[in-house]
């Protein structure tokens, strides 16, 4: 073969093995996509929290705490679950469901938020399962 | 997106990386048969130490970051193949520079991985990482050299190595803009005072934000470095809409783009210079709009097949390995090429913003967010020069345009956006 049809077809070759990795790459990106739709969705702004450790709190280990699209914790009678403990803030953070999830709040308080033993710095988002623990107090999110 | 589904060995990087390889192979096969009629001999080693460092960094990152996406890293690997490719085709003497600087760039990446401790590491560093990217900039007004003779001071020398510090600025504000904007989310999305139905950004809380870009704008302007000027601030953009969602703040900086830039044209003698010969390069064929009309008969004679590696006249172009290399692309590999590597740019885009998307942190989706666009940002910028779709501001085409300060700054925040995929859900049964 003249080398000059072996050096155009070694060029055309390149693009080609460029334009198969660009195939590769959106079949890969379209799978994971589809797997993000249909993964099954969760009602909306449904969820209890569980009491696992009520601490000082008049709450009761096992108790399920339903919560409202935007839920409030901490001390202070108005919020929509009230932590007696003295290592909550008055208003020490907020829950609130927004593009399909619950998103944890740390509303500045003295003593922090934690999800999972991890601080809480600004906002976090929370699947099924995570462990809230303000103060002495444990709570898991449960759908 | 991290795949929970399997933490096994990253297979699909695996596959995907196959191709760059490939294409590389491809590449320099077709060039050395062009020159000399049979493969150089040392074409199968220097191929061997770029599939050996691209497949390491494969590996390390399945040994540590086994969850990370597995769509980057092949990208940034095709790209850094068609780099070689065509810094092969225009300087060959530069070729096995080039791959050093892969080398180093790659071990910078896995080192910073390694090092990093978390993702939030970054956030209370803000003023810092502003400070530092400030500092090594200034440094050029003092120790700066300018090695090509554009007229533009931009490089510190390091004995035998040059390295452009407004590339590391580009990272560095990256990290600024994205803690800055989390803590003052809120306040963002709040807005200020209302002027009719248009909401402008509360100023008082934005302002150490402001000073420091206008800090950062004014010394890169100074050294007539617009590129980077104009990156900066569509970052900036960028950021501050994902960070308030508010429309009304793009367009009010967009406003202010065209009023800065219609002012430095008023003001400054070189922005002139490119704002006519983006309007009219003819008037001047010869000398300042050259290397613009160079760049698009390139295009126009590449066709959509192109003149093959080699067989075209990319030599004519000023600087056509660093800031205009996809006018050789162009010329060379055709439209079909040239699109092929504007569609790396837009997989890398949809990639970078599906991670962002699925963060459980603002602070890593405005990180995500700000890693992605600066990439794609900076490509933008430079192929809409080249095209003359947009006046031309010189900055380098990221990961492909000959340049080891750029490979080691893209490549670093690629590392990054790895890392900021790999993020675990907080552990649930910590």
């Amino acid at each position: 073969m003249p080398v000059d049809v072996l050096v155009l077809l070694l060029r055309l070759s390149m693009v080609a093995v460029l334009y198969l990795f660009l195939v590769a790459l959106v079949a890969m990106l379209r799978r994971d996509l589809v797997r993000q739709v249909e993964a099954p969705p969760e009602p909306e702004g449904a969820g209890t929290l569980v009491v696992l450790d009520p601490g000082p709190t008049p709450l009761r280990r096992g108790q399920t705490l339903p919560l409202r699209p935007t839920t409030s914790l901490g001390r202070d009678e108005q919020n929509v679950i009230v932590l007696a403990d003295t290592f909550a803030s008055a208003r020490h953070a907020v829950l609130t469901w927004r593009e399909g999830r619950w998103w944890l709040r740390d509303l500045q308080s003295t003593n922090g938020t934690y999800v999972n033993q991890q601080s809480v710095r600004g906002e976090a988002a929370l699947e099924a399962g995570d462990v809230i623990g303000i103060g002495s107090v444990r709570l898991k999110l449960s759908p | 997106m991290s795949d929970r589904a399997s933490w096994g060995w990253r297979w699909r990087e695996l596959l995907l990386l196959g191709f760059p390889c490939a294409m590389l192979l491809l590449g320099w096969l077709s060039i050395d048969l062009a020159r000399t009629g049979a493969p150089d001999p040392a074409l199968w080693t220097r191929w061997l130490v770029f599939v050996g460092l691209v497949l390491g960094t494969h590996g390390w990152l399945a040994w540590r970051y086994p969850s990370a996406d597995q769509g980057l890293l092949p990208i940034g690997a095709a790209l850094t193949a068609l780099s070689l490719v065509v810094v092969e085709r225009l300087v060959p003497a530069l070729a096995d520079r080039q791959l050093a600087w892969l080398a180093l760039a790659l071990g910078a990446m896995v080192l910073a991985l390694s090092l990093l401790p978390s993702i939030r590491w970054l956030h209370p560093w803000q003023y810092t990482w502003a400070l530092a990217g400030l500092g090594l900039v200034g440094l050029t007004f003092v120790a700066g050299v300018d090695p090509n003779g554009s007229g533009a001071r931009l490089w510190l020398g390091f004995g035998d190595a040059l390295f452009q510090p407004s590339e590391a600025l580009k990272l560095l504000l990256v990290l600024f803009f994205a803690s800055y904007l989390d803590d003052k989310r809120e306040l963002l999305a709040w807005g200020g005072p209302r002027w009719g139905r248009l909401r402008t950004p509360p100023l008082p809380y934005l302002a150490p934000l402001l000073v420091m870009l206008a800090l950062c704008l004014g010394v890169v302007i100074l050294q007539r470095d617009l590129g980077a000027a104009l990156l900066y601030f569509c970052l900036f953009l960028a950021l501050l809409y994902v960070a308030s969602g508010r429309a009304s703040y793009v367009a009010l900086g967009l406003g202010g783009l065209l009023l800065g830039g219609a002012l430095m044209e008023r003001l400054f003698d070189h922005v002139r210079v490119r704002v006519a010969m983006w309007l009219d390069p003819w008037s001047d064929a010869a000398g300042r709009g050259y290397q613009v009309i160079q760049a698009l008969v390139a295009f126009a004679s590449g066709g959509v097949l192109g003149s093959g590696l080699t067989y075209g006249y990319p030599g004519y172009i000023p600087a056509v390995h660093t800031d205009f290399v996809i006018a050789a692309i162009g010329e060379e590999l055709g439209l079909i090429g040239s699109l092929g590597t504007v569609a790396l740019y837009m997989l890398w885009l949809h990639r970078g913003l599906a991670i962002a998307l699925t963060r459980r942190s603002s602070f890593s989706t405005l990180l995500a967010v700000g890693l992605t666009s600066a990439i794609s940002l900076q490509a933008l910028v430079i192929l809409g020069g080249t095209l003359r779709l947009i006046p031309l501001t010189g900055i380098t085409l990221p990961f492909v345009s000959y340049g080891g300060s750029s490979l080691l700054v893209n490549f670093l925040m690629l590392g990054l956006l790895l890392a900021v995929s790999a993020e675990r859900p907080v552990d649930r049964h910590g």
